[in-house]
């Protein structure tokens, strides 16, 4: 893995376990948020539905109040009939004001009050009626007590001021009011479109509800209106003397606007935080490995050295001696001579192999199929000169079938041989060192086997670091098993080893075995 | 817009030929016009003296043709001929479809709906006027909000408030014949009275009181701006209206103040059948000049109804001597404007060159923006 990689799952491993959990509670939350601003845009759209009907009311208390003044006042003046016809000059919303007896004629009664109210009416009540349309205004007949027994100073409020108020309110940019009369018969609209059902008497989408509203059903704070728009409403119902429902309807989009406008600042923000949590962690983890890199490097470098050091030191010494036993001028001491030389140029020359060994990089593209039974034939073969030196055989316990993988065959064989190599090393004379190739579904073991002292349990967890080798006697820098690890593993495979004390150990290379014979086109 | 006349009254009182090239006024019973030569049907057909004759003879006017010129003659004795001859539309029967010479022709028609094409296509302007029939002004209106038609001509202007906030459409006020006024019945009042009545009357506080300061009736020429000190008659003044204006009635009440006897309200059906009355509201024509002065001439319903009078009226109707006739009323005044009626019009807001004065005729020039 190099760092770039390394740095990018570093980044995203601090995004998905730190950012990404982050993320989704904010997401949580702006979803609350959203739920929220919802509830708050009909609260505010049913103060403003509070606030009109409480304006209204007040206005049809305002021509009551003036209808019960003049009715006081002129009411039983023996001019009272001319000076209520004249009053309606100044409060023209008063519309025709008369006084009303027993005997008045039909045309003068309130058409719009019961006989039951008149009757309350002459016998000193306040009465009025429902709202009801003339000349497509709102009007109320309403009569007032003039203080005389069996006389009452009657009107047609015009309503038509209540109208142009429920017309004129306004939220937003498109929101606007309804009035219905209790039946759900719409009264007054802000929206110009829905004011041909003012006046054709046509119900309109929201009539049902509002009927509903006058009965005590809760009415829906989020409906479909006749445009086909989703919008949110406040509603009012004005029970005290106009039996009116409210409704302020505002367009869904509109009234939500703000919350969402926070929701994608909010979500822009949270993923301009991801991102800059994805850059800076990438940035910081480079930066990072590649000081863990460089101290690892100086690190390798001094053992390194460290190994080199002592073992060149200890190859210099032997070469010392040899150089003094040349210098004594004794041709008696010429094949001893010979032989420390010839050894001494072998061992150095499996330090530089060892070291070649680790320039090479395996490249899977380069890698071809390898017969791990014949494979292990031939490290036999390759192995048996020095096993006889030391008086050890080697022996290969193939699998039943042909064992294909794929691989760089010059990498696995030095990954083997050194494998093989340390096992009869390990081995006490006449022991012998087994190599056994098996198969268990798509996975091929390649195992090494020695009958030798076996490794300290200690060990055996650091045996494929490098410089840990406790042969220091020989070309062992302790960089051989490292290097059948960094091998095994760009083959994409594993090394282990189990180890018994005075039973010798089975060190076990795995590799990804192909699934048929390869075709070697 | 389908249909034109011979000639055209203007508000002034002038005579503007339309199909006639040219104008002789013979005596206030006879004229004589030459036809213009390029007058054409909407099929291309030249107008002849015949089709006059026939569009003018259904009008109940006498028609016959001398030397290339058409003679016309009226045997009213009440309106003089050339108001007749402006009324009376030229058209000929083509195909079961009357043809007319006007800027539009009708296309299509049934008893609820007409279609009208302008016979020259000018990009921009309006080709095509669809004239629909409602059973009520509030069904109209209800069709206009719903965005189904585009012009309303006529509006009730408490209806007006319908139309607040409506960017769609826009409110047009248009100029009426007609005027809000105060007649005096000259069996009660003497010409004195009658003129003190009338000084006092041209006051804004009485428009003010009677149709609200808007602009639904704007003051007539040399309103007087404040109450003037006028002497009245001592005993208290009767005061007929109608239901429709009888706010107008009131208001007329208070400006004579202790002067102001009862108000009668009559109904409409009611009109010239009482004479019990001071002073009457009512709505008497104001344009053109010349059918205004009209109304007074002697016999007329409205002189008949305040038994109104004046022989030197009468003679400078006859010698349209419009002035004249206007001096002669101002003298001895029958009645006094107080404000001139405004029509309130809804019209699509893309719709622009809207006449504030004739109103359908202008409809070849509408243009309708984006």
């Amino acid at each position: 893995m190099n760092r770039r990689r390394a740095a990018v799952t570093l980044a995203l491993l601090v995004v998905f376990s730190g950012v990404l959990p982050i993320t989704l509670l904010a997401a949580a939350g702006l979803q609350l948020l959203q739920r929220g601003g919802e509830r708050a845009s009909n609260a505010a759209l049913d103060a403003i539905a509070a606030q009109a009907v409480a304006r209204l009311s007040a206005y049809v208390a305002q021509q009551r109040e003036m209808l019960r003044t003049l009715a006081s006042a002129v009411g039983t003046e023996p001019d009272g009939a001319r000076k209520l016809r004249e009053a309606s000059l100044d409060a023209p919303s008063l519309g025709r004001l008369r006084i009303v007896t027993k005997d008045s004629p039909q045309a003068d009664l309130p058409a719009k009050l019961s006989p039951a109210q008149l009757a309350q009416a002459l016998n000193g009540g306040e009465v009025f009626s429902p709202t009801y349309t003339v000349d497509l205004a709102p009007a109320m007949d309403a009569c007032a007590p003039t203080g005389a027994p069996g006389k009452t100073v009657c009107a047609t409020l015009d309503l038509l001021e209540l109208q142009r108020q429920v017309q004129r309110i306004r939220v937003g940019r498109e929101g606007y009011a309804l009035a219905f009369d209790s039946t759900g018969r719409l009264i007054g609209a802000g929206e110009g479109a829905l004011r041909a059902s003012v006046l054709s008497g046509k119900p309109v989408a929201e009539s049902v509800a509002a009927a509903a509203l006058a009965r005590g059903v809760p009415a829906p704070r989020r409906l479909h209106n006749a445009e086909d728009r989703d919008v949110l409403a406040g509603w009012a119902f004005l029970q005290e003397g106009l039996d009116w429902i409210i409704a302020i309807e505002q367009p869904a989009d509109e009234a939500l606007r703000g919350a969402r406008e926070a929701l994608i600042v909010l979500g822009l923000g949270a993923f301009a935080t991801l991102l800059l949590s994805i850059s800076l962690g990438y940035a910081q983890a480079r930066k990072m490995l590649a000081g863990l890199e460089m101290e690892e490097r100086f690190r390798t470098a001094g053992q390194l050295a460290a190994g080199i050091t002592h073992d060149l030191g200890h190859r210099l010494a032997i070469l010392k001696q040899i150089e003094q036993l040349a210098a004594t001028g004794d041709p008696g001491y010429l094949p001893r001579i010979r032989e420390s030389l010839a050894a001494e140029v072998g061992t150095i020359r499996r330090f530089v192999a060892d070291f070649s060994d680790l320039t090479r990089e395996a490249k899977p593209a380069e890698f071809t199929p390898v017969e791990l039974n014949a494979f292990a034939h031939s490290i036999q073969e390759n192995a048996l000169a020095y096993a006889a030196e030391t008086g050890v055989s080697v022996e290969v316990k193939s699998a039943p079938a042909s064992t294909w993988i794929r691989g760089d065959r010059f990498l696995l064989e030095r990954a083997v041989l050194n494998l093989t190599r340390n096992a009869i090393e390990a081995s006490p004379r006449g022991s012998r060192v087994l190599l056994s190739v098996s198969r268990d579904e798509d996975l091929a073991d390649l195992q090494v086997e020695d009958q030798g002292t076996g490794i300290a349990a200690d060990r055996l967890s650091g045996l494929f670091e490098s410089f840990n080798s406790t042969k220091r006697t020989g070309a062992h820098v302790g960089m051989g098993l490292p290097n059948v690890r960094r091998i095994v593993i760009a083959h994409g495979g594993s090394v282990s080893v189990k180890s018994t004390m005075g039973k010798g150990s089975v060190f076990t290379i795995t590799l990804p075995a192909q699934s048929s014979s390869p075709s070697f086109s | 817009m389908v249909f034109e006349p011979l000639i055209r009254i203007e508000n002034d009182g002038g005579t503007t030929p339309v199909l006639a090239q040219r104008v002789e006024n013979l005596s206030a019973r006879a004229m004589r016009v030459w036809l213009r030569t390029d007058a054409a049907f909407s099929d291309g057909s030249a107008v002849t003296a015949a089709d006059v004759a026939r569009s003018l003879e259904s009008a109940a006017l006498k028609v016959s043709s001398e030397n290339g010129s058409i003679l016309i003659e009226s045997a009213e004795a009440t309106t003089p001929v050339e108001m007749r001859v402006a009324e009376a539309y030229v058209h000929r029967q083509h195909g079961g479809v009357e043809l007319g010479t006007g800027p539009f022709a009708l296309v299509e028609q049934d008893d609820r709906h007409m279609v009208l094409r302008n016979r020259t296509s000018v990009p921009g302007h309006v080709t095509t006027v669809t004239l629909n029939a409602y059973d009520t002004a509030q069904e109209a209106l209800g069709h206009l909000l719903q965005g189904e038609a585009d012009v309303l001509p006529q509006i009730n202007p408490r209806w007006v408030e319908f139309l607040d906030g409506i960017s769609r459409l826009r409110i047009a006020k248009l100029s009426s014949p007609l005027s809000n006024g105060v007649a005096f019945n000259t069996a009660r009042l003497s010409q004195a009275e009658r003129l003190n009545l009338a000084r006092l009357l041209r006051v804004r506080d009485l428009r003010i009181l009677a149709f609200g300061d808007g602009d639904d009736c704007s003051a007539p020429d040399g309103e007087l701006k404040e109450r003037q000190q006028v002497r009245l008659p001592e005993r208290k003044l009767e005061i007929s209206s109608f239901p429709n204006i009888e706010r107008f009635g009131l208001a007329l009440g208070r400006t004579l103040g202790e002067h102001a006897g009862d108000l009668h309200i009559h109904e409409p059906s009611e009109f010239g059948k009482f004479q019990d009355f001071d002073l009457l509201t009512f709505r008497p024509r104001a344009s053109p000049v010349t059918l205004a002065l009209e109304q007074w001439r002697t016999g007329a319903v409205l002189a008949s109804l305040v038994r109104y009078s004046n022989p030197r009226l009468d003679a400078a109707l006859n010698e349209r001597d419009w002035p004249a006739a206007q001096r002669e009323l101002a003298s001895d005044p029958p009645f006094v404007i107080v404000c001139n009626i405004v029509a309130t019009a809804a019209i699509d807001a893309r719709i622009r060159n809207v006449a504030s004065t004739q109103f359908w005729q202008s409809v070849g020039s509408w243009e309708v923006g984006p």
